[in-house]
């Protein structure tokens, strides 16, 4: 039958990895999983580009420095008397690649530079804090097990049950209220803080679920109970024999938990309850431009398709790295 | 590689008391059964005893679910008994703390069943073997390397293929790697749970010839656990035969084989396939095992024993010596050579 | 069964409890001052004074989380703030931003929301699901590779980016749909579709991925079980192997997925709202989050807790229902 044909043919592709080395050289799960990441094109193209956006996002001064326009300068002598851009294309120009914002003529290449700035610095802050909590709350559920995991699964219940959106709508400006006083105005890096706790306390679910049910299948495993019977203690069965094991999947969750919080921020963005001007974000821009729809469309598809492909690659990288990693769940 | 003669060092113990004393071991698992939540008992292991002196096999069969595993994993401490006592050297280690256990720990090692996942994947072949020593804060003379080298020479293995992951081999080569981490501590007893049950027939007998070779050069202890007698035939000096968490015939190999007592011993010896006995005189044993959540009153083998009278359901058979020169429990039990 | 099923209800019954707790005390953090803002224009001390105690304003954190959960099963006397009239028995407070009983806005906004989730609902439901499913039988041909491509472009897609495309080609450039707007199915169904089918298509097509990529792994891994195979073997028809056999046991896993979705649906129509300027619940929520309207915010985040903590003990009661293996505990 067919589905079982193509099984044995994607599987073929594996064994020469297997085959041995000359040296006595052993080649981990680890090395077998990048080599197999390394063969797939997709996987490589997608990296280069999360790689360059990571860098664009990391040194947007030196782009700005380079390109020659800081994200705040105001171009307003390139706007008609409607706030319009003048030209075609949202004001499109060798000096403004990518056009300019109506109303404030700012440079939307700088824009959007600075808005996957944002858009990135807190995806990886909070999937990196979410990945380690969801880790240690998986580990610790799934291996001590009793009252333990009652009280973690009680606490996921309780956060699945919160709609997140309308939460976080109510938490962001309760926490704003908790550290400023009514009349100051948050800093923008406060904001971003507060957007990350958010972001944690609530998108480490996932990863603890995936984690507990691998440590669950885990601990059954022979070689701890032969670790057990060498008399090794919790730690060592939990950081030398499990914590090896469970690299894949974390690894996997990490990935493509970026491209969800990238998601999460542009909607938290959109409906105006992230971060606030002047820090350029993505999601906000996409707000305002719905006021340009028929005057300038170009101000709407330069920050959407931004975020679009930027979420695509990532998902993509995200998926080759599931590919790699664990060869059954094939595409 | 030299290593000191366990009967060297403590010759008394070979007449004197065994190296291991199990007495009336018993391991129930409370369970919440049905929908309803009662709570019910798996009477995993249900009074258990047997001996191992120094340097000598004692094969444990029985079907699979009748406890065996559980009793060879109480053993080395990997479950904590519910009652009974077990003796190691004359200290009873039953309710040994793991700080107390320590270096016992040493003396009491496990071979698994499946080499497959018995090998942590993501270490290298190095790294599984010295983890004994490491995890103990043991450090070799020669060092980690040298010492988990020679362990790798000494069951067959390459010792060059140090710094391989445990995929890289066959299943027989993995069980290996196994047997080394094992001996890593130079124990006096190994529980070894099936080690070979899931190797293919040809490397089956690799793996007990090293056994058995390493039995004699280390002057071993095993507790060797399976599921039927063939394996069991060239590699052990005393048999138990379990059922349903008991033990019911113990004796020596000649005992067990020639002139077996208890009638689910001589059901199991006829189970092994034998060209010379081809159909005449096979025992099938009709029904499944009963779950241990209830066994049966009396004899536990009675719901299957062609033998069964009405003193079965209403008395437990003792342990008593046979006409055979075995230990079995049975109120009617077989006499006579095994045909 | 009984003894699993009411385990359940307590801890889902204390999940809720803690919930509308958090909720609660997170608003006493926030600078807004409700009896200020309904004290209105003609504001003096007494009235003002007047207004806090109606609200219970003036009493400790604990009798006022008191007060509003008696309300929710027995009623509460809100006639001084609320034009004169009692609260009827599930009472969610008073609205001041609204300026009318919580039931009430929830009562008129409802429908609104609803129409929006649940056509989308069964479309994403159907689509995906559908998609997954062919994808999974054309295995390695282009239908597959379109599922698969169309998935990834979905769990890529933010609902308001396909919201405005959507509003930007039918609505700004080819002028053939109406402006996005709502109009109850009872009065002209025609017009009720043709207002909110955008929402519908961005909500749908969004949440659609996950379902295609699910059923289609689903299936894929259904198709190479023995029983499929033996069925096959055996010399049923393709149709009736897949139809009868591959499907049904594939369904079962989807299906429970769509209805722990509820949560997330009512975070998707918040932001679908916003797009297509429908203002359904999701709309209320976020404004009355924005204000501090207390009362407005415990009622939506209760009623969706409930939605979602239900959904799962439903779907966990069915799992077990259907599948005798799955440990009840």
């Amino acid at each position: 039958m067919t589905a079982q044909l193509t099984t044995t043919e994607e599987i073929h592709p594996v064994e020469p990895d297997a085959v041995l080395p000359r040296k006595f050289v052993g080649r981990s799960p680890g090395q077998i999983a990048w080599a197999r990441l390394k063969a797939d094109r997709t996987a490589m193209v997608c990296m280069v580009i999360v790689g360059a956006t990571i860098l664009v996002g990391m040194f947007a001064p030196v782009v700005s420095w380079l390109y020659g326009v800081s994200p705040d300068e105001t171009f307003t002598s390139l706007l008609t008397g409607d706030a319009v851009p003048k030209g075609y294309l949202g004001g499109l120009s060798g000096d403004h690649w990518l056009g300019l914002e109506p109303r404030l003529g700012r440079d939307l290449m700088m824009q959007v530079v600075y808005g996957i700035r944002t858009s990135l610095t807190i995806a990886f802050l909070a999937a990196i804090l979410s990945t380690v909590l969801g880790v240690v709350m998986g580990v610790v559920a799934g291996y001590l097990g009793g009252w333990v995991d009652n009280v973690i699964g009680w606490i996921v219940d309780m956060l699945l049950a919160l709609p997140f959106i309308i939460f976080a709508l109510a938490a962001m400006p309760a926490i704003q209220a908790a550290v400023y006083t009514p009349r100051e105005a948050p800093s923008p890096f406060f904001k971003m803080v507060t957007l990350v706790i958010v972001f944690t306390v609530f998108g480490w679910v996932g990863t603890a679920r995936l984690v507990r049910g691998q440590v669950l299948s885990l601990r059954e495993k022979e070689y701890v109970e032969a670790a057990r019977a060498a008399g090794a203690g919790t730690m060592h069965i939990l950081f030398k024999q499990l914590l090896p094991n469970l690299w894949a999947p974390i690894l996997v969750t990490f990935s493509l938990a970026v491209p969800g919080f990238i998601t999460a921020e542009g909607a938290l963005g959109f409906l105006t309850i992230g971060i606030v001007e002047p820090t350029p974000d993505l999601g906000r821009m996409i707000s305002q431009s719905s006021n340009w729809l028929s005057a300038d469309p170009m101000y709407f598809m330069v920050p959407a398709g931004t975020l679009f492909l930027l979420v695509l690659t990532f998902n993509l990288f995200g998926d080759a790295v599931r590919d790699a990693l664990d060869p059954k769940t094939r595409r | 590689m030299t290593i000191p003669m366990a009967q060297e060092l403590v010759p008394s113990q070979r007449q004197g008391q065994p190296l291991l004393q199990v007495r009336g071991l018993v391991k129930h698992f409370p369970i919440r059964q049905g929908s309803f939540g009662a709570k019910a008992t798996v009477r995993a292991v249900d009074g258990v005893d047997f001996d191992v002196a120094v340097g000598e096999t004692l094969g444990l069969v029985g079907e699979s679910g009748c406890g065996k595993t559980t009793t060879g994993r109480m053993l080395v401490k990997l479950l904590d008994a519910t009652a009974g006592s077990i003796v190691f050297e004359g200290r009873d280690i039953t309710k040994a703390s793991r700080e107390e256990m320590r270096p016992l720990r040493q003396d009491l090692q496990i071979i698994f069943q499946d080499p497959y996942s018995s090998l942590n994947p993501r270490h290298t072949v190095g790294k599984i073997v010295a983890m004994p020593l490491v995890v103990n804060g043991i450090k070799p003379p020669g060092g980690l390397k040298a010492k988990v080298q020679d362990l790798l020479d000494l069951v067959g293995l390459n010792p060059e293929h140090y710094n391989r992951f445990p995929h890289e081999f066959s299943g027989g080569q993995r069980q290996r790697i196994g047997i080394a981490r094992a001996l890593a501590l130079r124990p006096k007893l190994i529980v070894a749970d099936e080690p070979v049950s899931a190797l293919d027939v040809s490397i089956q007998a690799q793996v007990i010839n090293l056994l058995r070779n390493l039995q004699k050069e280390l002057d071993l202890a095993f507790v060797f656990i399976a599921h039927d007698l063939a394996v069991v035939r060239h590699f052990s000096q005393r048999i138990a035969v379990m059922y349903l968490g008991k033990i019911v015939e113990v004796g020596s190999r000649e005992e067990i084989y020639e002139r077996p007592s208890h009638p689910y011993t001589r059901a199991l010896l006829s189970a092994v396939p034998d060209v010379a006995k081809l159909g005449a005189g096979r025992i099938r044993l009709t029904g499944d095992v009963p779950t241990p959540l209830d066994p049966p009153s009396g004899c536990r083998f009675r719901t299957r024993c062609w033998k069964a009278q009405p003193i079965c359901a209403t008395e437990e058979p003792a342990l008593l010596p046979m006409a055979g020169g075995s230990v079995a429990a049975c109120h009617f039990p077989e006499t006579g050579a095994l045909r | 069964m009984l003894r699993f099923v009411v385990m359940r209800l307590l801890r889902a019954v204390s999940v809720l409890i803690v919930t509308s707790v958090v909720t609660f005390s997170m608003f006493f953090a926030l600078p807004a001052d409700p009896a200020l803002a309904l004290c209105g224009k003609s504001c003096d001390t007494t009235k003002y004074e007047r207004v806090k105690h109606t609200l219970g304003l003036d009493e400790p954190l604990v009798n006022q989380y008191g007060d509003y959960m008696k309300g929710i099963f027995v009623g509460r006397d809100l006639s001084a703030i609320a034009g004169g009239k009692f609260c009827e028995a599930p009472c969610l407070g008073y609205s001041f931003e609204q300026g009318e009983l919580v039931t009430d806005a929830l009562k008129r906004t409802y429908p609104i929301t609803l129409s929006l989730i649940i056509p989308a609902f069964i479309l994403y439901l159907t689509f995906g699901i559908g998609l997954g499913v062919l994808a999974a039988l054309k295995r390695g041909r282009a239908m597959d590779k379109f599922a698969v491509g169309l998935s990834l472009v979905g769990a890529s897609s933010q609902i308001f980016t396909i919201g405005f495309i959507l509003v930007f080609i039918f609505l700004v450039t080819l002028r053939i749909s109406p402006p996005p707007s709502y109009t109850p199915l009872t009065e002209d169904p025609l017009k009720w579709a043709s207002g909110l089918w955008m929402g519908w298509v961005a909500l749908g097509f969004v949440s659609m991925a996950i379902h295609t990529r699910l059923s289609r792994a689903q299936m894929l891994e259904t198709l190479s079980e023995d029983f499929v195979r033996t069925a096959r073997a055996k010399g049923l028809s393709m149709r009736k192997v897949y139809g009868k056999h591959a499907l049904r046991a594939a369904l079962t896993p989807m299906v429970t997925q769509g209805g722990l979705e509820i949560g997330t649906l009512l975070g998707g129509a918040v932001i679908t709202e916003t797009t297509t300027s429908v203002n359904g619940v999701g709309s209320l929520a976020v404004a009355a989050a924005r204000s501090g309207d207390l009362a407005v915010v415990m009622a939506t985040v209760l009623i969706s807790a409930v939605f979602v903590v239900g959904f799962v003990i439903i779907v966990d009661v069915l799992y077990a229902v259907i599948d005798p293996r799955v440990k009840l505990s």
